[in-house]
């Protein structure tokens, strides 16, 4: 069958209805003046808010805490937080921290990000945990062959790995809790590994004086690494890597033996690695900053060429 | 005026509609892949670029403005939400809000509590993305008439003729009807800006514009559109299947190919399944039924400069996301996004058409089979 079914459709671009709607030739400069407007002020407002963020982003501030094996102050409340990246070299590591309570388990990550001098975890804008101490350097959850990459989380405050489906930001921890995080690669759910270091009472060192024995660890990672070692090598901005008499650093301040007893060390070369990383973020801020400028005049020389021609075309 | 005086580079003619489209997608696809809010201003800007030169003196062609005002929308709408709902992302807090204490099978939502500055930037970032995904098909609602894009629309699709008909006219309908309803109120002396004149004419104007969907379909279908015509019921059966699995197929590839982290089978085999399917459906259905055109719209050497604009500029975005990490700027901790230099050379290609797509033909202009057809 042969047919121009399409006839009455094609070859006009003028509209099938009256055109009395679209009699207002002034309204299309307005009209394109209004959307430059708009494109301004989003622009204006962008460059806005990045500054705000960055000004705040410059003043973060740090906050006072007391040692891990000390006497604790009201609403106080001491955690051990065990991190296991050993499928990605960095080993594994069990760190005594005091935090106030109420702590959210995301909370007490940073916390510890910041006392190691490793930097802050970072997380996926869906709020997923991506990587802790800079490790993986990049992607978040990947899923390949072997099912997915990613930071599992467990509970340890029985005495044995729990697999945590629970929301780390809204996890409030309480007193003598143990927290665990180990990269693996698996199907995500109760059957992925639990960290190599056991979610053991001695952990804490005010209760186990002793040198405690960790089960399941290991012999790659040592037992009895200083953990003030490391982070003295990592972070050269620490105001206190190390001493018994320092104020400000809970667990690395305490003397070697006690605190950091339970503590196996991160090892040199990643932390150092990690230092590195960091200190090249900071050193490129500038480029970036010109790169975001370059780029947003070259939006206002669109926006203003746009306004030149409807302004033309009035 | 034959067919080949329309078709040089220079002389004032509408664009084929397939390539202001494939343009706008491979721009939308560019900001799905990044929530860098730097790329995502200069698509916005490279697409509202684009529409000023190139659009022509239609009423659908006001609708850019309209999906950007829908795409500030957005980016509020998923502010506040992040503000009481969101996941509660650890930071610098800016405020707190109080905070209900959920059950525990509610465990993975919270409500209200600390309301952090890397939060807010989070939903900052993915607002603006879904705002650029917006302006590009606002760019090309503006830049094509509907009309003419149901012509270049395949034929398997014709199967479809109503839903498709409805699903690509309703955005420009709304446009036009909204103008009406506003006119209208202000013929009758009633204030035509502000939130009540808002409430007041959003059903009218949805209702109009369905309803001009609805009517253009039915004319297309008393014309023949979407017709079988004299083929066997197996026959149109099986070719409705195929076009039912091509379809999903194809919706699936799509998905695949603009998620990174979607499972590899999901991707392309998923897309040439679907085009395969397709094909298939356009034999079986093709021996049944011949159609010819009237006046079909040429594909020649502005057609190819816009759709390899846009390619170009999706290229660019590939290429960029398997370098590093700069698409997607870290929000936790709150960095400085990256510009990455591949990226912004691949969206000034993508802004090309500005330059080398023809001048629509306006309607003062007395010359041109365009308009003498009307």
């Amino acid at each position: 069958m042969v047919r121009s079914g399409l006839a009455p459709f094609s070859g006009s671009n003028t509209p099938e209805w009256p055109r009395t709607v679209n009699h207002q030739p002034p309204s299309i400069a307005t009209k394109g003046l209004r959307q430059m407007r708009v494109l301004q002020a989003m622009a204006a407002v962008f460059v806005g808010v990045v500054a705000v963020v960055s000004m705040l982003v410059g003043s973060a501030s740090n906050a006072n805490a007391s040692s891990c094996s000390g006497p604790l102050a009201d609403s106080e409340i001491r955690v051990v937080l065990v991190v296991d990246s050993s499928d990605l070299g960095g080993g594994a590591s069990a760190t005594c921290l005091v935090v106030p309570a109420g702590t959210t388990g995301s909370q007490l990550l940073a916390r510890r990000g910041s006392e190691l001098g490793t930097g802050s975890p970072r997380y996926g804008s869906s709020g997923l945990l991506c990587a802790i101490d800079g490790l993986p350097a990049t992607g978040c959850g990947d899923r390949n062959a072997g099912g997915f990459e990613y930071w599992a989380y467990f509970n340890g405050s029985s005495g044995s790995w729990a697999y945590g489906n629970i929301n780390p930001f809204t996890r409030r921890l309480s007193d003598g809790d143990i927290e665990g995080w180990r990269y693996v690669q698996g199907a995500g759910n109760g059957q992925d590994p639990p960290p190599r270091i056991g979610p053991s009472r001695s952990l804490f060192p005010a209760l186990a004086p002793s040198l405690p024995e960790l089960p399941a660890l290991p012999a790659a990672n040592s037992v009895t690494g200083s953990l003030s070692g490391a982070s003295g090598a990592g972070t050269p901005t620490s105001t206190a890597p190390s001493g018994v008499d320092t104020t400000v650093d809970p667990i690395t301040g305490a003397a070697p033996g006690a605190s950091t007893s339970a503590t196996s060390a991160v090892e040199p070369v990643v932390v150092a690695d990690v230092a590195l990383a960091s200190s090249r973020s900071t050193q490129s801020t500038t480029g970036r900053w010109v790169g975001i400028a370059a780029v947003f005049g070259l939006i206002a020389v669109m926006a203003g060429g746009a306004w030149v021609q409807t302004r033309r075309s009035r | 005026m034959g067919p080949d005086a329309q078709v040089t580079m220079t002389a004032p003619r509408l664009l084929h509609p397939g390539a202001w489209w494939l343009w706008a997608v491979a721009l939308a696809a560019c900001a799905l892949r990044t929530t860098n809010p730097v790329l995502l201003c200069l698509i916005i800007a490279v697409a509202g670029w684009v529409v000023v030169s190139r659009r022509a003196d239609v009423p659908w062609s006001r609708s850019f403005a309209s999906f950007l005002r829908l795409g500030m929308i957005v980016i509020v709408v998923r502010v506040v939400f992040q503000i009481f709902f969101g996941v509660r992302v650890p930071g610098t807090t800016l405020f707190t809000i109080p905070e209900v204490t959920l059950p525990g099978w509610a465990a993975g939502v919270s409500l209200g509590g600390p309301v952090t500055i890397e939060s807010l930037m989070a939903a900052v970032y993915q607002g603006l993305r879904l705002a650029a995904v917006l302006a590009c098909f606002g760019a090309a609602t503006s830049l094509c008439s509907p009309y003419r894009m149901l012509r270049a629309l395949p034929t398997v699709l014709y199967e479809a003729g109503v839903a498709v008909t409805i699903a690509f006219t309703f955005a420009p309908q709304a446009i036009v009807s909204s103008r009406q309803v506003r006119e209208a109120r202000r013929l009758r002396g009633r204030s035509d800006r502000g939130v009540r004149a808002w409430t007041a004419s959003a059903l009218p104007v949805l209702e109009g514009a369905l309803d001009r969907a609805v009517a253009l379909a039915a004319s297309m279908d008393s014309r023949g559109y979407g017709r079988r015509g004299s083929s066997s019921t197996a026959v149109r059966r099986r070719s409705i299947g195929l076009v039912l699995l091509g379809l999903i197929a194809i919706a699936v590839g799509s998905y695949g190919l603009l998620d990174p982290g979607a499972p590899a089978i999901f991707r392309i085999p998923a897309l040439a399944l679907g085009a395969v399917a397709l094909l298939g459906a356009l034999i079986a259905g093709g021996k049944s039924t011949m159609r010819t055109r009237y006046r079909p719209d040429p594909w020649v050497a502005p057609e190819w400069i816009v759709s390899i604009a846009g390619l170009v500029a999706f290229g660019s975005f590939v290429i960029v996301g398997r370098m590093g990490s700069a698409l997607s700027p870290s929000t936790n901790p709150l960095e400085v996004p990256a510009v990455p230099f591949i990226a912004v050379i691949g969206l000034l290609v993508g802004a090309l058409p500005a330059w080398f797509a023809p001048h629509p033909p306006t309607l003062a202009s007395a010359s041109g089979p365009l308009v003498v057809a009307a």
